[in-house]
């Protein structure tokens, strides 16, 4: 099947009633997550990620995207009109989007910011597109050691830039990998530190995990400061029409975003913030206003805002054509589908051709819905910043009860529940970052699959690790980002995405 | 009167270095326990390499925190809930313990609600009776949406709801 081909074919299965109902309430949760502050679009897809276990996994998995790029567009809501980024990738566009906002202009900023988002966000779909196929080809070529390389070469390469020192990334890392490791093992079968509980057979529930992480911890911090509620600014429909300047001059940004978050979208790291602080990096570097950058230039706006979609819809490339999540959320994203039996990979888009496709048509679809709730609707979004934190905190809380219990039917993933988020709030208070433990978790038990699969092969021959150029240039890489990378990363990226 | 501050600053280098402890003491405790498991030969590897493997990285990890804990500024600082932020805090994870506990018996619907009247009267200026129409209007929404529509199985306890 052609691309063309399977575009059409994933229009066909797209626009099934089901599925259009999964894409929009993907995109509508997804904003509301982006548009409240504190639950990050990590959290909130963990909290919605059972309920898409009772669809059939393509409108499970078309919901779940929905709700990752709708919150890419909901979190700069925040950040333009209150400085408070709803998301870590909308915290760049905190600089000059809340200056818009001081200057009337908030609406203006909030069209240019729908429209780079759709730009951003369906080139790399077009992207996906095109690219997925021949990487799938390549991936087939892979063998265990080329993955076992991929995989934990990823893993390492990801908690190094994700922010903050080399042991913030690394430690909570392995505390996944050990995490990973409770529970019937995929070789043999041998039930591992399970002490006796039988419900920790299947091992830790990733869901749980990072609800407590995420959600928990979160909700910790926000109980004890108590703080104080922020009245925004009122939009009117006549004020989101941005001037023929406004639009000419977040041309060149838009483009070049698109261009910074899909390429960064491909790799490993958290690559929505990433991305948008890449973007306006580059923005302060080529644009001929970068002068008035972090006064109020709409450039600070549409081009970090495009590259974060960008990026969040590239991320999906690894995962689908290689079967490697790159991030947090694409990490929850494969864990869905493996419950229904599918494992992402090369082969994905041969054996199962609706997932792929339908899920690719329905961004497209997405987008545009995200474009018609994100402008029109921008005030109703407004006036969700109005509710009470008393009245959103325990309904969040019953939200991670209902999430972690689902998922098994098992309280004791519900007891989990505020363990894990006193681990995680302390952590994070000593600037530890919790989406490597979260991908630890996910792709421990695959890197001992194609550890211990590389070694029977080989007859127990070590060399078998770097014995292919594609496990060479790999590890080369990793060491480069490891201890290259610790002189020249960036120190301002967080990683929750 | 004076208010009690929510949050107060403690040495982060002291942070780490208790983290870095803490890690070292879990991956021995770790590479310990996993001698339980075969090891297997290099050709027919057990279900204890791989936990080997991750109780090593675990240790090199450790050290990498105790490492930059011996090279970071004495007066770096991170902030943990004090005064009166400690207190709900601390409130709040007595409120989830009662209401987990009670979820198994007395089922979602009741033990939810009841937990909305304790934690808003935690967190908000509202009065009683207003209080206890808000919880039981966030408890029942959030009942009819999972339960009812979604058909999501949720704790019922001896009262079938």
């Amino acid at each position: 099947m052609s691309s063309f081909d399977g575009l059409m074919h994933g229009f066909a299965i797209a626009c099934t009633m089901q599925n259009l109902i999964a894409a929009f309430l993907g995109a509508l949760a997804g904003t509301l997550v982006g548009v409240l502050p504190g639950l990050g679009p990590l959290g909130g897809i963990a909290l919605i990620l059972p309920i898409t276990y009772s669809f059939d996994p393509t409108t499970g998995l078309i919901a779940m995207a929905g709700i990752f790029y709708g919150a890419m567009y909901g979190g700069s809501t925040t950040a333009i009109l209150i400085n408070v980024p709803g998301e870590v990738a909308s915290a760049i566009t905190c600089l000059d989007g809340y200056q818009l906002t001081r200057k009337g202009r908030a609406g203006a900023a909030l069209t240019i910011v729908a429209a780079g988002s759709f730009v951003g966000g369906t080139a790399s779909v077009l992207g996906i597109m095109l690219l997925s196929p021949a990487v799938s080809r390549a991936a087939l070529m892979f063998g265990p050691p080329e993955y076992f390389a991929m995989l934990l070469g990823g893993l390492l390469i990801f908690s190094r830039i994700s922010g903050g020192t080399l042991a913030a990334g690394l430690f909570p890392m392995t505390i996944g990998l050990l995490l990973a490791t409770v529970g019937q093992e995929a070789v043999t079968g041998e039930q591992r530190f399970i002490f006796g509980i039988n419900e920790l057979s299947p091992g830790f529930t990733l869901v749980a995990v990072v609800i407590g992480l995420f959600a928990v911890a979160e909700i910790m911090h926000l109980v004890a400061t108590k703080e104080d509620h922020i009245a925004p600014v009122s939009i009117k429909l006549r004020d989101l029409m941005p001037t023929k300047e406004e639009w000419r001059r977040s041309f060149w940004p838009m483009g070049r975003g698109t261009l910074v978050g899909f390429v960064m979208g491909a790799l490993p790291g958290p690559p929505s913030s990433m991305s948008s602080f890449a973007s306006y990096r580059l923005e302060q570097a080529v644009s001929k206003y970068r002068h008035e950058l972090g006064t109020g230039a709409i450039e600070g706006v549409a081009g970090p805002e495009t590259a974060n979609n960008a990026a969040a819809t590239a991320t999906l490339i690894p995962l689908l054509a290689m079967g490697i999540p790159f991030g947090a959320i694409t990490a929850l994203m494969m864990s869905s589908l493996m419950i229904h039996g599918i494992t992402p990979g090369p082969l994905l888009m041969v054996n199962y051709p609706d997932l792929f496709w339908g899920l690719i048509a329905s961004m497209y679809i997405g987008n545009v819905m995200l474009v018609i709730l994100n402008v029109p609707l921008v005030g109703v979004w407004v006036s969700l910043l109005r509710v009470p934190q008393y009245i959103f905190l325990p309904m969040i809380v019953l939200l991670t009860i209902i999430g972690a219990y689902s998922v098994n039917n098992s309280m004791l993933d519900v007891w989990l529940l505020p363990l894990i988020g006193c681990v995680g709030f302390i952590l994070n208070k000593l600037d530890f970052r919790m989406a490597p433990m979260v991908i630890g978790l996910v792709l421990g038990p695959l890197v001992e699959k194609h550890l211990r699969e590389s070694l029977i092969l080989s007859g127990g021959d070590i060399s078998t690790f770097w014995s292919s150029s594609v496990a060479v240039v790999t590890w080369i890489v990793v060491l480069l980002v490891l201890f290259l990378g610790y002189l020249v990363r960036p120190k301002e990226v967080a990683a929750d995405d | 009167m004076k208010t009690q501050p929510a949050f107060s600053s403690h040495s982060k280098r002291i942070g780490y270095f208790v983290t870095g402890a803490i890690g070292l003491l879990l991956s021995a405790a770790y590479l310990l326990l996993s001698r339980d498991y075969p090891f297997g030969s290099m050709d027919q590897p057990g279900a204890r390499v791989w936990p080997t493997v991750v109780g090593l990285m675990m240790i090199v990890a450790s050290l990498f925190v105790l490492w930059e804990a011996w090279w970071m500024q004495p007066t770096d600082q991170f902030e943990l809930p004090a005064g009166a932020g400690a207190k709900r805090v601390a409130l709040m994870i007595v409120l989830l313990v009662g209401y987990f506990a009670a979820l198994e018996y007395v089922g979602q619907l009741i033990s939810s609600a009841i937990f909305c009247v304790l934690f808003m009267r935690l967190a908000s200026p509202l009065s009683w009776p207003r209080l206890i129409v808000a919880s039981l209007a966030l408890a029942g929404g959030l009942y009819v949406v999972f339960v009812v529509l979604l058909k999501i199985p949720l704790p019922k306890g001896i009262f079938g709801y």
